[in-house]
């Protein structure tokens, strides 16, 4: 019994310390052990839905008869079945084999397995396989995909706002932005709509401060990478974007007076600090610097970093292992947006949007019996406004900053025009639309894929048409959308 | 006394100011389709026409229905043309599809209209067996052809009816330059400007099509073009800035463009029964 024991450890102690123990199956390609057998397989390459073949030899340890056959499979333990193809395995030598007319047919875990028989007894030894896919996207869908990129971008400081990036101006944007007394009946603060644990919206259809308003409240998030600020781009900064809610009275109902009252009484010290100067007596100069500082503090509100622009990121360094981790569902609604839908030609570069407006056939009654004119109503409040950038407030001397602002022009188009809106975490920002008319990213896509041509003028953009998606391509687009969204662990 | 004079005078020419009507407007390219009879009612459409100062429409409707509401609603206003389209989606396949002969022979029969129209018809499908029959239909009943089309499917219209009468909507999005050439060589060719900002900026005109403008000024109409039920809210928007940019141009050719062309082609054609 003593000497039976002693064999046993000898023999153990040999298997972990004495690897020169092991046979060489005299193939170059993955190794498999077992106590009897070594194993070692090749392909020229595996990937989903493709037939392969393995090259495989085995020997036996000293000690161990040389296997005499050889079995080859595969299956996903997690989906619980194997291939749809049974692999013939030729024998080409003692100890070598080709097994042939394998295929895994979805990407996921698989595990092959080599089952090796001598003389009445098996090993099994199997091998895990994460099988991921990357679309054999074209030159020209890389560079297209190459566009939406890289994120963050640069950050560049707002030359109309000399509070942009200033920390003290974003100090006290920040303390503003949560501060209900800046409303006319000190009830609605900037965060009443803008929620930061909604995305910096507030999940409604229609904004709603002190009263429902027309439109949908967009995020802040991304805001400063704007041209245009609201629904219809009738603020052409993000400070005069921040003075039009404080005015509306339908959202917080405030004078430049009460504003200018406000800061005075409980900001002063900030307001210093952040502006280099006493707060001046002038009501309106007053509510200005005060949405120059909130839009400093929003500037700071940038979206992080997404699955697509962990994928986009592989592309660029040609990385397909690191690619392949973007799930390829999202891969096939990639090549949807940026192929047959067409939808990269609005929703295009890093922000995914160009930054105009488009009529997608919305509707645009805000009641019955009143329209929401958008684009068309708003390029004449733009033109009409004190705070726009052609305006004393621009702090930009060069005047470069107004350049849009001096040549846009209403057209018969823009009647019911709307922001073309970036579609970074789109995901967290429903309901969708200027109307908040469609609830779910799947309504979305189904009205582009059932788009109502009726609505649309027949010299209209010609990208506008049904895109007819099947079910499973719409699952697809929604998936690639939602990847544009931040991960909870970034 | 000479100080009275002068404010009695002032006080004249500042009353005569005031009463001032703005220009009238021929709002040639109107639609009032299916989808636009809930949303819009027809006594608010109306409402619409007359506030924006609009003299007279030419009103045509997806489904044949809309305009002729619009008719029985306000005959002194409205201007019915017949649409070749049971809704709003035969855009694309009307010139196909053999059975719109029988209803536009079944609607002809039944109603009086001044043109067919606005239909949308590009290069050689001008050609094919229904547009042809369609456009035997106006010959036969004496009516215009609105046609949203390009030059070449206007040419072919012409070939197929020398007496034809087009409006060509949009003047077909083409240059003023081709838009004349087209204007010179067909008498019987009038344009509507709808859904075109080309011509004018700021209120002012654009030097080619001035040119065309003064060289035609009796060949060419204004007008909306509401292609959905909430475009009938701009009526009234279209024809103050069609007011501006016609202001531009001398008053005989802006009126004429504003609403006498239209009246003078279009509104002795409704005879009574």
């Amino acid at each position: 019994m003593e000497e039976r024991r002693n064999r046993l450890w000898l023999l153990a102690a040999a298997a972990l310390s004495f690897p020169a123990w092991a046979c060489d199956p005299g193939l170059e390609g993955t190794r498999l052990e077992s106590t009897r057998y070594v194993v070692a397989f090749r392909a020229a390459e595996i990937s989903v839905a493709k037939h392969f073949a393995l090259d495989i030899a085995a020997c036996a340890r000293p000690g161990h008869a040389p296997p005499d056959s050889l079995k080859v499979d595969a299956h996903m333990p997690q989906h619980r079945h194997g291939m749809n193809y049974a692999p013939a395995v030729k024998a080409l030598a003692p100890g070598r084999w080709r097994a042939e007319g394998l295929m895994l047919h979805m990407p996921g875990r698989w595990e092959l397995v080599f089952e090796l028989r001598s003389a009445g007894t098996s090993d099994r030894l199997a091998h895990t396989l994460v099988l991921s896919q990357v679309l054999d996207f074209s030159d020209e869908e890389k560079a297209q995909i190459l566009s939406h990129g890289p994120w963050p971008p640069p950050l560049e400081r707002d030359p109309s706002n000399r509070a942009s990036g200033n920390p003290a101006a974003i100090a006290l944007g920040e303390k503003l932005f949560f501060e209900p007394r800046l409303s006319g009946p000190g009830s609605v603060l900037c965060a009443t709509c803008h929620v930061p644990f909604r995305a910096f919206q507030d999940g409604r259809a229609r904004a709603f401060g002190l009263k429902e308003a027309d439109r949908n409240t967009l995020s802040v998030v991304d805001a400063r990478f704007y041209r245009w600020f609201g629904w219809d781009g009738a603020q052409d900064s993000l400070w005069a974007q921040s003075l039009r809610p404080l005015l509306d009275p339908r959202e917080m109902d405030a004078s430049p007076a009460h504003v200018a009252r406000t800061v005075r009484n409980l900001f002063s010290g900030s307001y210093e600090k952040a502006f280099a100067r006493p707060v001046p007596a002038d009501d309106e100069e007053v509510m200005v610097d005060a949405a120059k500082a909130l839009a400093a503090f929003q500037e700071t509100l940038v979206s992080g970093r997404t699955p697509f622009d962990d994928f986009r990121d592989s592309i660029k360094k040609g990385e397909a292992q690191a690619a392949s981790r973007y799930p390829l569902k999202a891969q096939k609604g990639l090549r949807i947006f940026i192929g047959k839908g067409h939808c990269s030609v609005c929703h295009f570069g890093p922000q995914f949007t160009n930054g105009e407006f488009a009529d997608t056939g919305v509707t645009f009654f805000a009641a019955p019996g009143r329209v929401d004119a958008g684009r068309h109503a708003a390029i004449a409040r733009l033109q009409g406004s004190p705070f726009n950038l052609l305006g004393r407030y621009n702090d930009d001397p060069s005047g470069s900053s107004a350049a849009g602002t001096r040549h846009v022009e209403a057209q018969h188009r823009n009647f019911g025009e709307f922001r073309v809106p970036g579609l970074r975490g789109v995901a967290t920002t429903a309901p969708y639309m200027h109307n908040g008319s469609l609830p779910t990213l799947r309504d979305v896509v189904k009205f582009y894929s059932e788009l109502n041509e009726e609505r649309l003028h027949a010299d209209g953009e010609k990208i506008l048409r049904p895109l007819h998606l099947s079910p499973e391509e719409a699952e697809d687009l929604v998936a690639f959308l939602e990847s544009l969204s931040p991960t909870a662990d970034r | 006394m000479r100080a009275l004079l002068a404010v009695l005078l002032v006080s004249f020419t500042g009353a005569g100011d005031a009463q001032e009507q703005p220009l009238p407007i021929f709002d040639a390219h109107l639609h009032y389709s299916h989808d636009a009879w809930e949303m819009v009612p027809v006594e608010q459409a109306i409402d619409i026409l007359r506030k924006a100062g609009v003299k007279r429409a030419l009103v045509s409707s997806s489904g044949d229905e809309g305009q002729q509401r619009l008719y029985r609603a306000a005959p002194d206003l409205v201007i019915p043309e017949l649409r070749p389209y049971r809704s709003r989606g035969e855009i694309g396949t009307w010139f196909r599809d053999d059975t719109l002969i029988a209803h536009l022979e079944d609607r002809l029969k039944k109603y009086r209209y001044v043109s067919i129209g606005e239909f949308h018809l590009y290069g050689a499908d001008a050609d094919l067996p229904v547009p042809r029959r369609m456009v035997q239909l106006a010959r036969q009943h004496g009516l215009f052809l609105h046609a949203h089309s390009d030059a070449d499917a206007i040419e072919r219209l012409f070939r197929q009816w020398p007496q034809a009468r087009i409006l060509w909507a949009h003047a077909g999005f083409e240059r003023p330059e081709r838009v004349a050439e087209l204007l010179r060589k067909y008498g019987n060719l009038w344009c509507d400007l709808a859904f075109r900002t080309d011509h004018a900026s700021g209120g002012k005109v654009d030097p080619a099509w001035r040119a065309a403008f003064v060289q035609f000024p009796d060949r060419f109409m204004v007008g909306t073009d509401s292609y959905t039920p909430e475009r009938w809210h701009y009526v009234g928007g279209h024809a103050d800035w069609s007011r501006q940019w016609l202001a531009d141009l001398p008053k005989d050719a802006a009126e004429r463009i504003a609403w006498k062309n239209g009246e003078t082609v279009f509104g002795s054609l409704l005879q009574p029964h």
